[in-house]
């Protein structure tokens, strides 16, 4: 019996080590903390977590906040532009001229599927998007700047 | 006697046939289950994702893990190294996956098992079709949990040697 409880735990621990290595060694390995649903949108870059922080210290980076409006004008992410996915026409009609395509963007949201659709948007007119993986959630929870 | 021993021994080659069926059946399972989830395992964890049962690093974990389990104890199966608790794994998987295709099931989700293939639509019955599948398989892993010193293709090997 004491056998057959070590031999479980081996298959297990070889399981999981062949697992975690593999998983390190990929280029598109799965992030443990990073949200699932990103994978559903394969056509789009995300930007995990720690390097937007780090982004966000870089002046050329414009965080392009998906949100409406009202969401916005409560708290957003310092230095975040609205551009919100609801009336996305509208928003990229007013932010176009301070778009430049070389300028790296991180759009997010409070619904993936928004900060997807913008960041979508913006690629197809031949910006560099990226969407930010956890979106305002993950930021404000992580405590980085917010105004 | 001699007739009696000749049906028992009859009874018994057939048995071990049998076995070796369903072990390398089992085995070929997995394996096949294993492959398409750790050549994609993002498809796999929205897959995971989708049933709504786990918290984000769990979906995460299980996608990164599950699937090298199942291709650990499906090779280990097939070779005959630790078969039963290599079975063990199998049925207990089977028993989880089972829970979380009922569970699917009942909350009315249309959404692909992820069983055998990633990142696929859902449809209409397909969940109900996997539990039906998942019950053979366990029976399958209990039989060789029962049966686990069933002859395995190394056992073959050697007595052919």
């Amino acid at each position: 019996m004491k056998r057959l409880a070590v031999q479980i735990f081996v298959l297990l621990a070889v399981s999981a080590g062949l697992a975690f290595a593999a998983n390190r060694l990929r280029t598109d390995r799965i992030v443990l903390q990073a949200d699932p649903t990103r994978y559903r949108y394969q056509d789009v870059r995300f930007v995990e977590l720690g390097e937007a922080a780090r982004l966000h210290e870089d002046p050329t980076t414009l965080f392009l906040d998906a949100r409406d409006a009202e969401s916005y004008a409560g708290r957003r992410i310092f230095g975040a532009v609205s551009f919100p996915a609801d009336d996305i026409e509208t928003a990229y009609a007013e932010l176009r001229d301070f778009l430049a395509p070389d300028m790296p963007l991180v759009v997010y949201s409070k619904d993936l599927l928004l900060a997807v659709r913008a960041a979508r948007y913006l690629n197809e007119r031949g910006y560099d998007a990226a969407v930010l993986d956890g979106g305002w959630d993950a930021w404000h929870r992580a405590r980085l700047p917010v105004e | 006697m001699a007739v009696v021993t000749e049906v028992r021994s009859s009874r018994a080659s057939w048995l071990s046939g049998v076995l070796l069926l369903v072990r390398l059946g089992m085995a070929a399972v997995f394996i096949a289950a294993a492959l398409p989830k750790i050549q994609s395992p993002d498809l796999f964890a929205s897959d995971v994702f989708n049933y709504q049962m786990l918290p984000n690093w769990g979906v995460n974990v299980v996608a990164i893990g599950l699937p090298w389990l199942e291709l650990v104890v499906g090779v280990c199966l097939g070779l005959g190294i630790w078969t039963r608790a290599s079975a063990l794994w199998m049925a207990g998987m089977m028993v989880v996956f089972m829970i979380a295709l009922a569970s699917a099931t009942a909350r009315g989700l249309d959404i692909s098992c992820g069983c055998f293939e990633v990142g696929a639509e859902g449809g209409h019955g397909s969940l109900v079709w996997a539990v039906v599948r998942d019950v053979a398989f366990l029976v399958g892993a209990l039989v060789l949990v029962k049966f686990h010193d069933a002859p395995s293709p190394i056992d073959l090997f050697r007595r052919a040697r």
